[in-house]
This record gives structure tokens, C-alpha cells and sequence, in this order.
């Protein structure tokens, strides 16, 4: 209980001290704030870019518009060569041209607009589905060969791009992580670098009290706290940061995304994550004060 | 009380700052230490505080043999030895009653005791109307009885000072000594390094002689005998 107390005190002294000399917390919580935030702003992309990209199906695909006149015996004749081609063809997919103008009403907006059509448009189409590792040279023969097919129209697919697009986004990916690491690790040396410069400031202290005989975990403990609550200040900054850049870049990311006729929101920040953030802020700054004043403390007493 | 033993201090540049030191200070006394600048006097005091570590001999404070406390034992050591340096080495952010509170703190003396213990301090020294002050606002001779008042708050059984009158005018210094002198009427063992011979021809006490890191006439030296 007693030794609550003294904790209790030294954390209230500590308070105290920031708000009495505030502009130095403000200038590290600055600090640490800013770097923080730069390592979440791009996890934030990467976790936005990844939704992005499977939102868009990554498999290729191609669709088989078939001919108006084509009849029942031809469709049924294409679903079994379709049906025997397993080796390039993960999975097939029968739409009904009444089906397809259903999707395309509820897709489009247009609706009840549609009916003024006294005929349906759209033919009967396959939508055939390929495996995604397979390359494309493997079967663009037999694509070739359904496109002569009498009864097909024609055919439409989205092949190299995507598989592309899967590539770059895989490097986006990768490089964006290894970056991400990187500021990470600069946040650490940053607020170690900042928490020196706090503390060679009170060396005059740190000395006095270790020669009128001042243990060092006595000596350590308000720095301890004070690098603690600078480093939850610094979170909270860096939490604000991202927030207020989300709100800011939200319109412009719906406008995008309804041109492209997508319901897509930015992701947020995962309660974890945010969890995460205080927490490293917290410990980034608890054990920065931890190592340099310990470094700081070495040479002060004799070794041995 | 502190007792060396053919004590050997070499620092780290090579320099032997104290070579083969033997004397012995009983509990109660009062010794001046002297000699030229350079000659080892701060080297021996830190031995005694344990602020640098003896390369050869044997130190003993108290009983206590310094060569073997662990180095977490000597926050503990220290607070039986209170040290006024000739800088003062006062917190100028932190006020008269403040720096004198800092050793009590340290041990965790609580708070009741601690008020009544710092004023019995700053009333030793005659500065008890200064206590909310802050240390630059007190003239030189008044920060020096601060770092007095500092040194004895706790009430240890040894009180060294290094150089204490070094800043000082001859009346002002006078004052201070005598201040060491009552100390050591209450039973504190006082050892003082000074080159001001003058002042410790006054009291009459023992002076160690340190000549380039070694002693001479060690024990014998009275100067008024
Ligand atoms: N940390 C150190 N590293 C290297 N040499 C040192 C160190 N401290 C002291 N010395 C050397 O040891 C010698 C004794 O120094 P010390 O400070 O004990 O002298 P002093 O008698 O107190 O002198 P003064 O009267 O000028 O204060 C000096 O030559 C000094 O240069
Ligand atoms: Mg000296």
C-alpha cells in the first residue's frame, strides 16, 4: 500500500512537472506523434489497397456471348464441350439473357426504364472462370477456337491485366511494408534521440540524487513516467492524425468509387490496431526512457 | 570510523592520483586534509563516498570494507555520509526547503517527519526564513549553509567537505568552518579539504598533508603544537 502511494505521488509530481513546463512534452509528444503516424498512414494504404484489390475478383474470367438465334440443342452442346475442358475451366457459369437483364436493371439504377425495351437486348451467355495461377498462353488456343463456334457471338475477356495488376499489387504490397518497417524502427530511434535530450536536461539531478544516495530504480522511476505518458500522448496524436486525414480523404475516395460503380468506403483503423498504437506508444516511450537513463546512470557509479 | 590502507588510486588515463595511503580517523574527530592543487584531495573523498573505487589497498567506513560493497549497496552507504561540495551542487529549480528534502526523500522518510527534519536542518545553519526561496536568489555564503543544511538532514555519522570555503571572503568562511566545528561538538566525524591554511590553524585539529597523491608527516602534523 505504501508503495503504491510513493507511485501514486511520483506519477501526480510527474503530471505536475509536465503541465508546469509544457512546452517541452508538447515539442516530444509533437515529435512522437509525427512519427507514429507515418508507419500507420501506410499500413492504412496497404490494408486499403488489399480490400481494393479483392474486392476486385482476382480470378480471370471470360464471358461467352452466345447468338440470338442460337437454340436450347446448341447451348446444351457448348455446357458439354464446356463441361469436358476441366484441365483450364475452374468453374462455368450459365446466364439466362432474362437473368442478365434483371442483374442489369438492379446494377445499373435504370430499373423500370428498362421496360420501355419491347425485347430483351442481352443475349445468353457462359461466364467461364479460369484458375488464377495458370498462365494465359496455356489456354488463349482453345478461347480462340470457342470464339469460331457458330452459335457464339462473341467473346469478351479480361485476361493479362489482371493477372498483372495482381503482380503489381503484390510489390505495392511488399514495398509498402518494408517502408512501413522502416519509419518504424525511425519512430524508435527518434524518440530515444528525443528522450536523451529530455534527460541530459536534468543531469544535474540525475547526479544529486544519486550522490546523496538515490538508488537508480528511485532515480529512474519519473522518467519512466513521464516517457510513459509522453508516449500515450504521442499515440493520441498520431491516432488523431489518421483520423482527421480519413475524414479528409473519405469524400474524395466515395467520388472514385461510385465512378467506378463501387459502394468501396476506406477502411478504418481495426480496434487492434488502435489498441496496438497506445500500447507501442506507451512502451516506445516507457523503455527509451528506460535505456537512456540507465545508459546515463552507468557512468555514474563505479563499475564493480 | 574511516580507516585506509596503503591505498592506491590510478585512473583510467594512467594518471596515479593517490599512492599507497594509510591513515586511520576516529569517530568524534575533526581533520582537515590540505595540499596543492592536484594532489588528491577530491580523489580521497570520493574514495570515501564511493563516487571512484580504490585500484589497490583497503578502505573500511564505518566497518563497512568499501573494496567489496556491491555496487546496489551504495545509495545505502551514501546516506550515512553527508558531503558539501565547494559549488554548492544545489537544484536551482527547486527550492531552499526542497534540495534540503532531497536526501530524506530519497530514503523514504515520511512526510510529518520530513518537514520537521528539514527545518531542525535549515535552522542550524540560521537560513529557516528562507525556505520557500529558490538557491539563486541567496548570496553565496547562504547556498553554501543550503549544501550544509543538505549534507546533515539526515543525520549521518560523517560529514566531508571538499573545499567548502573555496568561494568565500575570510569572514564568511570563518562562519562555515565554524558551523563544521559545532557539527563536530554534536559526535559528527568531519574530515574537510581546504587550502586555506590560515582558517585550520584556528582550530587546532588534525592535518593530513597530501603531497602528489601520497601523504606526509600524516598523523604527526599539529599545527599548533
Ligand atoms: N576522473 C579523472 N580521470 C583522470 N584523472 C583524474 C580524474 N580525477 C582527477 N584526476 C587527476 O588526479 C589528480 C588529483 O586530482 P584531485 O581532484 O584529487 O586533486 P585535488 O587535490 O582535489 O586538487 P584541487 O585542489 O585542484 O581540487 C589530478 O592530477 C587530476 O588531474
Ligand atoms: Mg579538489
Amino acid at each position: 500500500m505504501k508503495y503504491l502511494a510513493r507511485h501514486f505521488q511520483v506519477f501526480i509530481h510527474t503530471l505536475g512537472n509536465i503541465f508546469r513546463h509544457p512546452l517541452p512534452t508538447l515539442l516530444t509528444v509533437a515529435v512522437l506523434g509525427i512519427t507514429l503516424a507515418l508507419p500507420i498512414g501506410l499500413y492504412l494504404l496497404t490494408h486499403n489497397l488489399k480490400m481494393v484489390s479483392s474486392e476486385w475478383q482476382g480470378q480471370p474470367k471470360a464471358t461467352v456471348y452466345l447468338k440470338k438465334q442460337a437454340t436450347d440443342q446448341d447451348v446444351a452442346r457448348l455446357e458439354n464441350w464446356l463441361a469436358t475442358q476441366r484441365s483450364w475451366i475452374a468453374q462455368v457459369q450459365f446466364v439466362e439473357a432474362d437473368e442478365a437483364l434483371e442483374e442489369f436493371k438492379v446494377m445499373s439504377g435504370l430499373g423500370k426504364a428498362l421496360d420501355v425495351l419491347d425485347q430483351n437486348p442481352l443475349p445468353n451467355m457462359f461466364i467461364l472462370h479460369m484458375p488464377e495461377t495458370l498462365p494465359v498462353a496455356e489456354y488463349q488456343p482453345q478461347l480462340l477456337q470457342l470464339e469460331e463456334d457458330e452459335s457464339v457471338d462473341q467473346l469478351k475477356y479480361d485476361l493479362e491485366w489482371v493477372q498483372r495488376l495482381q503482380a503489381i499489387l503484390k510489390l505495392a504490397e511488399y514495398t509498402v511494408w518494408m517502408i512501413a518497417g522502416l519509419l518504424g524502427l525511425g519512430a524508435l530511434l527518434i524518440i530515444s534521440n528525443t528522450m536523451r535530450l529530455s534527460i541530459a536536461n536534468k543531469s544535474d539531478e540525475i547526479i544529486i540524487i544519486n550522490r546523496v544516495g538515490g538508488t537508480n530504480t528511485f532515480i529512474r522511476r519519473p522518467f519512466l513516467y513521464s516517457g510513459f505518458i509522453q508516449g500515450i500522448l504521442g499515440a493520441l496524436l498520431a491516432w488523431g492524425l489518421i483520423k482527421t486525414g480519413m475524414n479528409w480523404l473519405n469524400a474524395p475516395v466515395e467520388h472514385l468509387a461510385e465512378l467506378y460503380a463501387s459502394d468501396y468506403q476506406l477502411a478504418g483503423l481495426p480496434l487492434p490496431v488502435e489498441i496496438g498504437i497506445f500500447l507501442s506508444g506507451g512502451l516506445l516511450g516507457w523503455l527509451a526512457s528506460w535505456i537512456t537513463v540507465s545508459l546515463h546512470l552507468s557512468k555514474l557509479n563505479p563499475s564493480k | 570510523m574511516i580507516e585506509f590502507k596503503h591505498v592506491f588510486k590510478r585512473f583510467s588515463t594512467g594518471h596515479d592520483a593517490l599512492k599507497g595511503i594509510t591513515f586511520e580517523i576516529d569517530s568524534d574527530e575533526m581533520v582537515f586534509l590540505t595540499g596543492h592543487s592536484g594532489a588528491g584531495k577530491s580523489t580521497l573523498l570520493k574514495l570515501i563516498t564511493l563516487v571512484e573505487r580504490a585500484t589497490r589497498g583497503s578502505v573500511t567506513v564505518n566497518g563497512a570494507d568499501l573494496v567489496n560493497l556491491p555496487r546496489r549497496r551504495i545509495p545505502y552507504h551514501r546516506r550515512n555520509i553527508g558531503v558539501v561540495y565547494q559549488d554548492h551542487k544545489l537544484l536551482n529549480d527547486r527550492t531552499v526547503f526542497d534540495n534540503v528534502a532531497l536526501p530524506l526523500i530519497v530514503s523514504g522518510v515520511p512526510h510529518g517527519e520530513l518537514s520537521r527534519r528539514v527545518r531542525a536542518a535549515l535552522d542550524k545553519v540560521n537560513l529557516l526564513g528562507k525556505e520557500r526561496l529558490y538557491p539563486l536568489a541567496l548570496s553565496g555564503g547562504e547556498q553554501q549553509r543550503v549544501g550544509i543544511a543538505r549534507a546533515v538532514v539526515n543525520r549521518p555519522s560523517i560529514l566531508l567537505a571538499d573545499e567548502p570555503t573555496g568561494n568565500l571572503d575570510p569572514e564568511l568562511s570563518e562562519e562555515i568552518m565554524d558551523l563544521f566545528y559545532i557539527f563536530n561538538q554534536h559526535n559528527v566525524t568531519v574530515l574537510i579539504a581546504t587550502h586555506d591554511l590560515q582558517l585550520l590553524a584556528r582550530y587546532g585539529k588534525r592535518v593530513l598533508q597530501l603531497y602528489e597523491g601520497q601523504l606526509i608527516d600524516g598523523f604527526k602534523y599539529h599545527p599548533q603544537q
